[in-house]
């Protein structure tokens, strides 16, 4: 039909482009991960004793779990106001509102945040309109770790709600409306309806959002770059910042090869596991 | 039914304030005058645009001039490419489509922000480091992209095609007399996706560059930002100010941005 050929060269800059950005570097990643003068696999050794790498797994796990856990449910809930919200406008700006914070850079998140977590924020200032702090201590919400790792979670989740509510809201439109009737026959209160119809109705798309949720928020890298500071590092960073300090900042490239490779190949392990479990779900 | 239908009402209101609370407050800084910006107030009194006064050229508005060249320049570069790979795989019946499906499948399972000091090492040994190219590389024809358009070049008909094939139509005619004028809307959203991948890239321009005379807006930023502990200190007001200045153009392509957003999961849900 057509010239083969030609579309062969319509498609040869996407060939060269993932061999010379995605193939190349794991070549590369490999080979300087692996110690040829001694044990080929010291560097590995190293990343796997080295407490921050350790520290910096549990704390993407941590990442994982909570980031889910407040993605589901504040999509959820905005859903389901939009669901049945009666007025169009009111529905309309909800989602436009929503959906904004997605298209900013994460510089612009933190920035956002920072501006009300600030010495001279509000939080700070209505900490001292109600007594609960002095004036003269003044929280420095940034240096506490607990605060930092709970501040991810939520601004992951401010970013992402606009995106994940309106795909849990389509899902939403596409309840036939005679199932309302009956349940309205039934019980007419608004938990009852969460519980018989929304959740069943939904209950496909929360299987297939966690299993995404669960797979970006292990790569989380610019929030916890972001937020990080010296005093807070060792609870913040997650294994790509880890592996970026290390290489990097530290110039010690074998070693962040070396994480990098074991982090990798936990994420692809995590992949075909979850992969494994939804095709058994299908079945 | 009323007292139900007002209770949902408030609530979503409510929920709107808080989730668009963070932004307002932003906006609100930045209309501040110097002095009250230092307060913890959160009404500016008066009204003063001396945030937006003191922003420095060289600090803000160049990097973002910058950026929003390699944007433009990127975004080019990708749509043709997207636009070709597309048409091969989806139109063209290509003999070896599973070769593309297989390099975008890798680029969707290496997880980027892993391999993102070999691809540093790769930059530096082809002499790419602290060039403009290395950034265009950076976000050059993303899958997602691709994925849109492929699904809207689906979405054409066959017997279009074969109208203007029988017609004695060439390729380059299917290309700009069907699947052009088809896809425009396609065109339109994988462009402004790509435009705010690039316009919204960070942690790439913060390895790759480090000249400071080539500094990006996203870097650019956060270290406006960052200052307010080092020797040069900005004032808060002008810190909010260049957070607006710096999503001003993503607000404008908010509201095109959605409506196709929409339309897209729409389509997905009903399939």
């Amino acid at each position: 039909m057509f010239s083969q050929r030609k579309l062969l060269c319509f498609c040869i800059p996407i060939v060269i482009y993932t061999l010379f950005y995605f193939v190349y570097p794991i070549i590369e990643l490999i080979i300087s991960s692996l110690n040829f003068d001694g044990n080929l696999f010291s560097y590995y050794y190293n990343a796997l004793i080295d407490p921050n790498f350790i520290q910096s797994i549990f704390n993407a796990v941590f990442y994982q779990v909570f980031i889910t856990i407040a993605c589901i449910f504040s999509s959820l809930l905005i859903a389901m106001l939009m669901y049945n919200a009666t007025s169009k406008k009111l529905i309309s700006s909800i989602q436009m509102s929503t959906y904004a914070p997605h298209l900013l850079s994460w510089v612009v998140i933190f920035g956002v945040w920072n501006t009300i977590f600030a010495p001279n924020g509000i939080v700070n200032a209505l900490l001292i309109n109600f007594n609960v702090i002095e004036p003269n201590q003044i929280i420095q919400f940034w240096a506490n770790y607990h605060f930092a790792r709970v501040a991810i979670v939520i601004m992951t989740a401010w970013k992402d709600l606009g995106y994940n509510a309106l795909i849990f809201y389509v899902v939403l439109l596409s309840i036939p409306t005679n199932i309302h009737e009956v349940v309205m026959l039934e019980k007419d209160t608004f938990m009852n309806k969460v519980t018989s119809i929304y959740l069943p109705a939904l209950k496909n798309t929360i299987f297939v959002m966690i299993m995404l949720i669960t797979i970006g928020a292990l790569k989380t890298f610019d929030s916890a770059f972001l937020v990080m500071n010296p005093i807070t590092k060792y609870y913040i960073e997650s294994p790509a910042v880890y592996a970026y300090d290390q290489g990097v900042v530290h110039n010690n490239l074998n070693l962040a090869s070396a994480a990098s490779i074991i982090f990798m190949i936990i994420c692809l392990v995590y992949a075909v596991v979850i992969k494994k479990v939804v095709n058994k779900y299908e079945n | 039914m009323k007292i139900k239908n007002f209770i949902i009402n408030t609530l979503t209101v409510i929920m709107l304030v808080i989730i668009i609370f963070p932004l307002m407050n932003v906006l609100l800084h930045s209309l501040m005058s110097d002095s009250q910006s230092m307060t913890s107030e959160i009404i500016p009194r008066p009204l003063s645009l001396n945030g937006y006064q003191g922003l420095d050229y060289n600090q803000l508005i160049l990097p973002m001039f910058r950026t929003l060249l390699i944007s433009i320049i990127g975004t080019t570069i990708s749509l043709i490419l997207i636009l070709l790979v597309s048409f091969a795989t989806e139109i063209g019946n290509f003999k070896y489509s599973k070769l593309i499906y297989f390099c975008l499948f890798i680029q969707l399972t290496i997880p980027t922000t892993s391999i993102i000091i070999s691809r540093f090492e790769v930059l530096k040994n082809f002499g790419l480091l602290n060039t403009y190219a290395s950034l265009i590389i950076a976000a050059l024809a993303p899958v997602s992209s691709i994925m849109i358009m492929q699904s809207y070049m689906k979405k054409i008909p066959k017997s279009m095609l074969e109208i203007v094939m029988i017609s004695g139509g060439t390729m380059k005619d299917i290309f700009f007399d069907v699947v052009i004028p088809f896809t425009k809307q396609g065109i339109v959203f994988t462009a402004m996706v790509t435009f705010i991948g690039y316009y919204n890239m960070y942690v790439e321009p913060l390895i790759y560059i480090t000249d400071p005379s080539k500094k990006t807006l996203q870097p650019a930023l956060n270290q406006m930002l960052g200052s307010t502990s080092s020797a040069s200190i900005i004032m808060p007001n002008v810190q909010n100010a260049a957070i607006i200045v710096s999503i001003a153009i993503i607000l404008i392509l908010l509201p095109y941005l959605n409506k196709f957003y929409i339309k897209d999961s729409t389509n997905g849900a009903l399939k």
